[in-house]
């Protein structure tokens, strides 16, 4: 089991192996090289209920922190961003029928995309430091 | 002290010298005059405007009544006006349910609990416009069918991410390529002409289908076309569109699906049009219009579909019908400046009002009003063969279409004189060349085989003359 932080009783921040973004968003290295992405705990709650997820297309590439589709909850929309350089090798498909899914399981079934870096991860940061943007945001 | 009007430099412009001084001095200006500095001198007035002596309502009234006496109407003449508006009866009952104050607005309500008659009736309009086309999915109005042209334009775009030509038959009416190419200019979307067949007046075939090219997302032909020509032999194109996955757009006389093959069951992915010609109002000036704006449904495809949907839902106390705005996440309001579209407003009174129109006429009313005219065109035509003048293109036709009349420029003015002494608007004069103008033709249900036959004297005694 991945160990967590969870702030407010509600946000919930996965720890190591996850990786952060600035933006909200959460990426996990895979065997074969490529990371899965997807948003994080604290996004998909404050977002609420999910009624569509629009994708780049497959073999696209993204500089980091360019916009590479939007997620529709019910009264508002967000962008969700690139988290590193780098290449859509896979969407989730399953979010088409259901968007709904991110909202109940952002870190497992609620993946987004597959990525793949295309000039380093660098531009990560760690469950840590992502929980303290969080707990800023909270108290503004 | 009270407010007084004295404190006001006009009585309905209520900017005190005082509160102008203050503005000025926030804005660093030295004076109003300087609000308008970009714009050039030459181009601006100078010298004081020619505004008439303050009058009394009556005497206001008696002078603009006099003025509307110099109107004249398609009730007292005879009008062969067409190009996308038609001459309709607009039924008593219409009207009556149309000003009725839960209904008489412009605008489409947000709060659904309070306005589930005006959704309702609206619901109803994309529904009627969906079995009038065959069509899965409407939105409920575009201002009209050139900003519908637009925005089927960039949708088509939106759909295919990848390439940015649009592809339209010259057949087109001037005013709504016109709009398109206003509309997409901001967009990086090319436009292409694919031109027609000289002799049918048709869409070219080979060259639409060469034209079909790497990169183009959608391609947009008229049906009857502005020529009223129908564009009966289209499924090839149709057929190389869909395996090359471009988007198929078509315009429709929506007065004309009542005996000529709706869009939807030929292959059309978006249909537009405008409901001015299904009854959504009078013939005033050229309108109001309402376009038309429906497609197949795709899940996919819906999300990037502009303009106002209403849907149907229950309330939270299942089993009650509810109508609200739907997929509003596309919208302006919520979605700024990614929206799907930047017009984030419809003709909504227009569409309730065609609502009724439909629902008044039924599917038999709609089948013998289009059959009215499209006998009403045909007789017309065999009666000026007769007198010797042809049409331009030798094709089948609904109730639109083009006479080889010849009028010299400089006669177009007289010639228009001199039918309306007959009390006819003879036409839309088209020019095919720099020297001659033909004249498009239509001829609505509300004709009489004597207006007909008037038509045909009326050139009879032109050429005499």
């Amino acid at each position: 089991m991945t160990e967590e932080i969870v702030i407010k009783d509600k946000y919930v921040i996965k720890k190591e192996p996850f990786k952060y973004t600035k933006t909200h968003e959460w990426v996990l290295k895979q065997e074969d090289g490529t990371w899965l992405y997807g948003i994080t705990g604290y996004a998909a709650t404050e977002l609420g209920e999910l009624a569509f997820v629009e994708f780049p297309e497959v073999g696209d590439t993204f500089e980091a922190e360019e916009s590479m589709g939007v997620i529709e909850a019910l009264k508002t929309v967000s962008d969700y961003y690139a988290p590193f350089d780098c290449e859509v090798v896979e969407i989730h498909e399953e979010l088409e029928d259901d968007a709904n899914i991110i909202h109940e399981d952002c870190y497992g079934e609620g993946w987004i995309l597959k990525v793949k870096p295309t000039n380093g991860t660098d531009t990560l940061i760690t469950a840590e430091e992502y929980a303290e943007i969080v707990k800023k945001e909270i108290e503004h | 002290m009270g407010v007084f009007l004295s404190n006001f430099s006009h009585p309905y412009i209520a900017n005190s010298e005082q509160d102008k001084e203050e503005m000025l001095t926030e804005l660093g200006l030295n004076s109003i005059d300087e609000l308008y500095s970009d714009i050039p001198e030459n181009i601006r007035f100078k010298g004081e405007l020619k505004v008439p002596h303050f009058q009394s309502e009556f005497e206001v009234k008696e002078h603009i009544e006099k003025l509307l006496s110099k109107n004249i109407s398609t009730r007292e003449y005879r009008s062969f006006l067409g190009g996308g508006v038609l001459d309709v009866y607009i039924p008593a009952a219409q009207d009556e349910l149309l000003r009725r104050t839960e209904f008489y607005s412009a605008y489409t309500p947000y709060q659904p609990e309070t306005s589930q008659g005006t959704l309702h009736t609206l619901f109803e309009y994309q529904s009627m416009i969906c079995e009038l086309l065959a069509m899965d999915t409407a939105n409920c109005t575009m201002y009209d069918w050139a900003t519908g042209l637009g925005e089927a334009a960039l949708m088509t775009a939106r759909i295919k991410k990848k390439g940015n030509k649009f592809l339209y038959t010259a057949a087109t009416a001037p005013n709504r390529k016109e709009v398109l190419k206003n509309y997409v200019s901001g967009a990086k979307l090319e436009l292409i002409e694919i031109p027609y067949d000289k002799e049918t007046g048709k869409m070219d075939k080979e060259k639409a289908i060469e034209l079909m090219s790497e990169g183009v997302v959608g391609i947009y032909f008229e049906n009857p076309n502005y020529f009223g020509v129908v564009e009966d032999e289209i499924e090839e194109v149709i057929k190389v569109a869909k395996e090359r996955k471009i988007v198929v757009v078509a315009g429709v006389d929506t007065s004309s699906l009542g005996i000529i093959e709706a869009p939807g069951n030929y292959g059309v992915d978006i249909a537009i049009g405008d409901a001015q010609p299904i009854g959504a109002g009078p013939l005033n000036f050229g309108g109001p219009l309402a376009g038309v704006f429906a497609m197949k449904f795709d899940k996919k495809w819906t999300r990037q579909m502009p303009g106002r949907i209403v849907g149907i839902t229950l309330t939270p106390k299942k089993g009650k019908w509810a109508f609200t705005n739907t997929l509003q996440t596309r919208e302006q309001h919520i979605k700024r400046f990614r929206a799907t579209s930047n017009i984030c407003t419809n003709e909504a009174l227009m569409a309730m009002s065609t609502a009724f129109h439909l629902a008044l006429l039924g599917p038999q009313g709609i089948k013998e009003t289009g059959e009215s005219m499209y006998y009403n065109a045909h007789y017309l035509k065999e009666e000026l063969e007769k007198i010797g003048v042809k049409t331009v293109f030798n094709s089948e036709f609904f109730n639109t279409f083009l006479i080889d009349l010849k009028i010299p420029k400089d006669k177009k003015e007289e010639f228009t004189k001199f039918m309306l002494e007959r009390k006819i608007f003879a036409g839309i004069p088209f020019s095919f060349d720099v020297e001659n103008y033909d004249y498009l033709i239509t001829t609505s249900y509300l004709l009489k085989k004597k207006d007909l036959d008037d038509y045909v004297k009326a050139i009879v005694e032109w050429r005499n003359e």
